[in-house]
This record gives C-alpha cells, sequence and structure tokens, in this order.
C-alpha cells in the first residue's frame, strides 16, 4: 500500500476535547481513494464520519479538535502538513464539500450569486463580471433560472438550496468532492434528483468524491467503494460488490440486516441490540464487541488489526471467517 | 418599503399622544402648586387663587388636557414659570447639543466596543479574550457620573487639559463623550462578542472556510453582517439610555442640554418644560428605535422583505 494513490489517508486520529474530556472521534483510520471514484463513508449519527472528511479540508473547529496522528495525502501532498495559505489555496478549488444541512449553510445575507461568485474570484483570479457570469452558468447547471442569481437564500426552498451548495461546491472544477450527507435533509422525492444531479456533474466533471450517508441504497447507487465505520474505526472495507454481497464484519452484516426487505414478511425490522460507545470512554478491545452477538472473550480485550479477508477487501473482526449465520 | 416607513411614522400618532396624556396626568396629579412656588413662601391665599386662575389651573383636568394637547400639536408648550422663556426657543436651542452628545457617544461606544467583541470572540478562550472581557467588566461596573467625575479630576482639575463644565468649543465635548463611552463600551463589547461567537458557530461560516477565503474574509464578510442584528438592537437602546440618560452626564459637566433642562424644571415645578422635554424625548425615541428597524432591513434581506410584504 504504498503506491501514491490520489487520495490516501493513514492512521488518521483526531480527538475533541470539550469540558477536560477527551473525545476520540476518530481512531486510526486508514482509506483510500482513486481518481475519479467515489468512496462510501457508512456509519451511524457521531460514528466520526463528517470529522474525517472536515479533516481533509482541515476545517475542523479549532482550538478544541486535534488531529494527533496520520497522514491525509492528496496526489501525494500531506494536508495536516501544508501550510494555511496553500490549504487556502485547495479548499474550495481543488477539494470542495457539500455540507448536510442546505438551510443552514449558506450565508443568509449574501445573494446565491454571490456566494457562488465568490469562490471562482478567490481562486480564479476573474474579475467580478466573468465570475457572475460563471455563477449564472453554474446555476443553470444544476436546474436553476439564472436570473435567480440576485436572490437570497431565503427565498429559495431547501432542495434549491442544496442545489446552489452543490453548484457553488463544483464551481472551481475541483478534484475531489466532499459529501456530506448531502440528501439526508432534504425530501425523499428531492433527494433522488439530487443524487441524480450530483452523479451526473460528478461524470461530467471527472471528479473524485467521498460521499457520507447512512443509507445503504445511495451507496448502492453511487459508490464504488465502501467503508463502514463505527465509533471512528473503518471495521470493513472493499468495492461495492464485496460489501454488498460478502460483508464480513458482524456490525456491517447488522446494517444490512436492518434493511427491510420485501419479500419477507417481517413484523419489526431486525436491529443491532445497544447503542454505539461512549467516545470519552471508548471499549479496551474491539469497539463492536460490546454489541455483537457473536463477540468472543478476547474480543473484549484484544484489539485486533483489520485483515484482508480477500484481495481489496479488509475486515478488522478477527473471527469474520468463522461466524456461523 | 416606503409604506412600511409611512405606516411606523403613523403609529408614532398615537405613541406621542398617549405619551403627551400620560405626562400630562401625573404633572396634573403631582403634589405641589405651581403657582404657590412662583409666588414663594409669604404669599397669601387669594394670591395664589388669583395665579391660579390666571394660569388656568382652576380649569377642570380634561379642560386642561384638552388645551395641553391642542397647544402642543401647535408646538406651543407656553412658557417656562420662571424665566418667561418660550419653552419650545430653550429646547430649539438645547436639542442640538443633547443629540450631538447622543450620537457621538454611541458611535464612539460602537467604534471601541464591536472591535473589541469581535476581537474576543475570534481570540476565544486565549489572553485576549479574557484581557478584554475583564476590562469590560470594569466598564461596565463604574457608573457613568463616577466615571465622569474621575475625568473632570484627572483631565480638567489635575492636568487643566480640559475645561470640566459648560459648552462651547469641541473641547467641552471631549470628557462628557467619554465619560458616557466608557461605560457603555463594555456592554457593547460584551455583546458583540457573544452574538460573534455565535455566528462563527454557524454552518455557513464553515462553508466559507471551506471555500478557502482568509479568516479575514471569512469574519468581517460572512460572520459581522450576520452578527450585525442584536448589536443593532443595543445600539439603538444604548442611544435612547444615552438621551433619556443624558441628564446625569449633562448634569455632572453642567451641559445646557434637554436633560438638565428637565431636571430643573422638575425641581422647579415648571410643568410646561417638564412636559414639552419629555414628549421631545419621546419623538426622538420613537425616530431612533424607526432607524434601527430600518437598519435591520438594510442588513438582512429576510426583514426587508418581511417589511415589503407588510400591509
Amino acid at each position: 500500500m504504498t503506491e501514491q494513490r490520489f487520495l490516501k489517508i493513514r492512521d488518521l486520529t483526531i480527538q475533541y476535547t470539550s469540558g477536560g474530556q477527551i473525545i476520540k472521534a476518530v481512531n486510526g483510520v486508514n482509506l483510500d481513494l482513486d481518481e475519479g471514484k467515489t468512496l462510501a463513508l457508512v456509519g451511524e449519527t457521531g460514528a466520526g464520519k463528517t470529522t474525517i472528511a472536515k479533516s481533509i479540508l482541515q476545517i475542523l473547529p479549532h482550538p478544541q479538535s486535534k488531529v494527533v496522528s496520520g497522514s491525509i495525502e492528496l496526489n501525494g501532498e500531506d494536508m495536516i502538513k501544508a501550510s494555511e495559505e496553500r490549504l487556502r489555496q485547495i479548499r474550495g478549488s481543488e477539494i470542495a464539500m457539500i455540507f448536510q444541512d442546505p438551510m443552514t449553510s449558506l450565508n443568509p445575507v449574501m445573494t446565491v450569486g454571490d456566494q457562488i461568485a465568490e469562490v471562482i474570484e478567490h481562486h480564479q483570479d476573474s474579475t467580478d463580471k466573468s465570475a457572475i457570469d460563471r455563477a449564472r452558468e453554474m446555476l443553470e447547471l444544476v436546474g436553476i433560472p439564472g436570473d435567480r442569481i440576485k436572490e437570497y437564500p431565503h427565498q429559495f426552498s431547501g432542495g434549491m438550496k442544496q442545489r446552489v451548495v452543490i453548484a457553488m461546491a463544483l464551481a472551481c472544477n475541483p478534484k475531489l468532492l466532499l459529501a456530506d450527507e448531502p440528501t439526508s435533509a432534504l425530501d425523499v422525492t428531492i433527494q433522488a434528483q439530487v443524487l441524480e444531479m450530483i452523479a451526473k456533474l460528478r461524470d461530467q466533471f471527472n471528479t473524485s468524491m467521498v460521499l457520507i450517508t447512512h443509507d445503504l441504497g445511495i451507496v448502492a447507487e453511487a459508490a464504488d467503494t465502501v467503508a463502514i465505520i463505527y465509533a471512528g474505526e473503518v471495521l470493513e472495507y472493499g468495492n461495492k460488490e464485496q460489501i454488498f454481497h460478502r460483508p464480513q464484519h458482524p456490525y456491517t452484516k447488522g446494517l444490512f440486516g436492518a434493511i427491510p426487505n420485501l419479500y419477507v414478511k417481517a413484523r419489526r425490522l431486525h436491529n443491532i441490540e445497544g447503542l454505539p460507545p461512549d467516545p470519552t470512554n471508548l471499549p479496551v478491545g474491539c469497539c463492536f464487541a460490546p454489541r455483537c452477538p457473536y463477540a468472543r472473550e478476547d474480543c473484549k480485550t484484544t484489539k485486533f488489526e483489520a485483515h484482508e479477508v480477500e484481495p481489496g477487501h479488509l475486515c478488522s473482526c478477527a473471527y469474520a471467517e468463522h461466524l456461523e449465520d | 418599503m416606503g409604506r412600511y416607513i409611512r405606516n411606523r411614522l403613523l403609529w408614532m400618532i398615537p405613541v406621542l399622544i398617549g405619551v403627551a396624556v400620560m405626562i400630562f396626568s401625573i404633572m396634573y396629579f403631582v403634589p405641589g402648586d405651581p403657582a404657590a412656588i412662583i409666588l414663594g413662601k409669604e404669599a397669601e391665599e387669594w394670591e395664589i387663587l388669583a395665579l391660579r386662575q390666571e394660569m388656568g389651573l382652576e380649569d377642570p383636568f380634561l379642560v386642561q388636557l384638552g388645551r395641553f394637547l391642542w397647544n402642543a400639536l401647535h408646538l406651543n408648550f407656553g412658557e417656562s414659570y420662571f424665566t418667561g422663556i418660550p419653552v419650545i426657543q430653550e429646547i430649539a436651542m438645547r436639542m442640538p447639543r443633547t443629540t450631538l452628545l447622543g450620537f457621538l457617544s454611541m458611535f464612539f461606544t460602537m467604534l471601541v466596543g464591536v472591535p473589541l467583541g469581535i476581537y474576543a470572540a475570534t481570540h476565544r478562550g486565549q489572553l485576549g479574550d479574557s484581557a478584554v472581557m475583564a476590562l469590560a467588566l470594569f466598564g461596565v461596573s463604574f457608573p457613568a457620573f463616577w466615571m465622569a467625575l474621575m475625568l473632570v479630576l484627572v483631565f480638567s482639575l489635575r492636568l487643566h487639559w480640559l475645561p470640566a463644565t459648560g459648552i462651547g468649543s469641541w473641547k467641552h465635548y471631549v470628557l462628557p463623550v467619554l465619560a458616557s463611552t466608557i461605560s457603555g463600551v463594555g456592554t457593547q463589547a460584551r455583546l458583540a462578542r457573544s452574538s460573534m461567537l455565535e455566528v462563527i458557530r454557524s454552518d455557513y461560516i464553515t462553508t466559507a472556510r471551506s471555500k478557502g477565503l482568509k479568516e479575514r474574509e471569512v469574519i468581517y464578510k460572512h460572520a459581522l453582517p450576520n452578527a450585525l442584528l442584536p448589536i443593532l438592537t443595543s445600539a439603538g437602546a444604548r442611544l435612547a439610555h444615552i438621551f433619556g440618560g443624558s441628564t446625569v452626564i449633562e448634569t455632572v459637566f453642567s451641559i445646557p442640554g434637554i436633560g438638565t433642562y428637565m431636571i430643573n424644571a422638575v425641581n422647579n415645578r415648571d410643568y410646561p418644560i417638564v412636559r414639552a422635554s419629555v414628549l421631545v424625548l419621546a419623538i426622538l425615541f420613537s425616530l431612533v428605535m424607526l432607524l434601527v428597524d430600518l437598519a435591520y432591513a438594510f442588513v438582512d434581506p429576510r426583514i426587508k422583505a418581511r417589511y415589503a410584504g407588510a400591509k
């Protein structure tokens, strides 16, 4: 795993301090992403997905958060060691982010046109006029009439706002797009439209994407590789076929078990017993052991390294191959 | 928007009528007879009665109230019982001083307080933040009149740099404005800080950062305009407070403004002056509040839209 990848995250560990307590948000995460591909980070709320995405852009809140160790390399350049000035060049132009809640991620007192044009002006030495023209183009690209450029966010619906955010993120043709649950704040009908649009634009611009979601349906549609995140760790990592057809980790299996099946009559959906561990007080052994129906004694005391169950398919469960279903 | 302003101005009419009725009634029922005060202790009963009749004080309450309102409508507030100078003439002369003092104080309070608050918010938890907050605590804790006395003591009596009392050149404004500013800066800085802290946590600030903007642009272009609403509100309240509370500062520095005019009149039971001053301050207050509300619309397009849609 030493060859240069488009995005290579190694041993990433991030902690927050809050009220004197240390919150272990991300714990030794390794991830890879190739150019033009989509990596889905799947996990429950609070699993550390957003923290990973924000750390790629280095926009974690200061001084509460701290990258304890690890590296995030984009084409061989480490984001963690990059200067603030270099990071400003990268943000918005090479890496752009779409945030979870379109209602709050646009500045309410600036016109949408200005907000899109701002990122263009900032990165492309363009005049006000050409930046505004480009902003109008971007709006039309995401299906909003160009003459609404002078309007403010409150004049748009939620789905429209997310389109504006997407237009803003793609305005400078970023190489990497971080999409943090881009549709979870939207109506189901709008979700499909927005996802379709993201996919179309991604193909059009050949953008790589890190897609954060807890919706396995979205993963099945949009992702090439999948990382299952739990308590700030990658429990299972592989391509879409591997994860969907041959899930190995008990947690991944539990997640798939929670999807309703059209052909099986069930009164209740299957769920995973218990709650994710307290990030201020993580278990000593496997982080999933307290909830794992297959947990053995040494799972609670020993932390196993992820191993390859088949080429490119990593799983952190030591007994994955020996589980009886 | 024009319709909104017109409506607000129309609303001022009932407000001012209310204020006028209230202030007239309070002064009517308050104990103390102006006629007796004018004539002094030695005056005979019949002399006082004669004067009361002459002044119209023997008429029924409603008649007097009606007369007051009718005259006020024509900007006729009568003459001072003691000096005989028409009240409106005196107010016209004193008004600019009080207003200038008020606006200058507010301007400098904002000029110093808001940047201090922003600085504290952007350096949260660091030494600079603690220093600003400690300073703000001092500012809030010292009452304006005490601050005024200390300033006079140092700059006028000891150093002889600035005049202690009266009004004339710009030099006379320095100490009153300074005293008023110092006591306001603390509150303003604390408010700006908390309002800024709240905005900095917003998602759109993270969005702005993710665009690669400089921290300065993030703060001044994205955060500040959003943090401005509560700051504006308090600036308006501050200005109103300065006009209303100008009495203290004007008294300490013997500035012939509305405040001293009113306070002397209250002591002398010079009714026409008290009524007119209160009414003028109420007008001023209403106008300031209108200005603040219009400033909101200027800052926030959502409020502007609401005003435009209002009937």
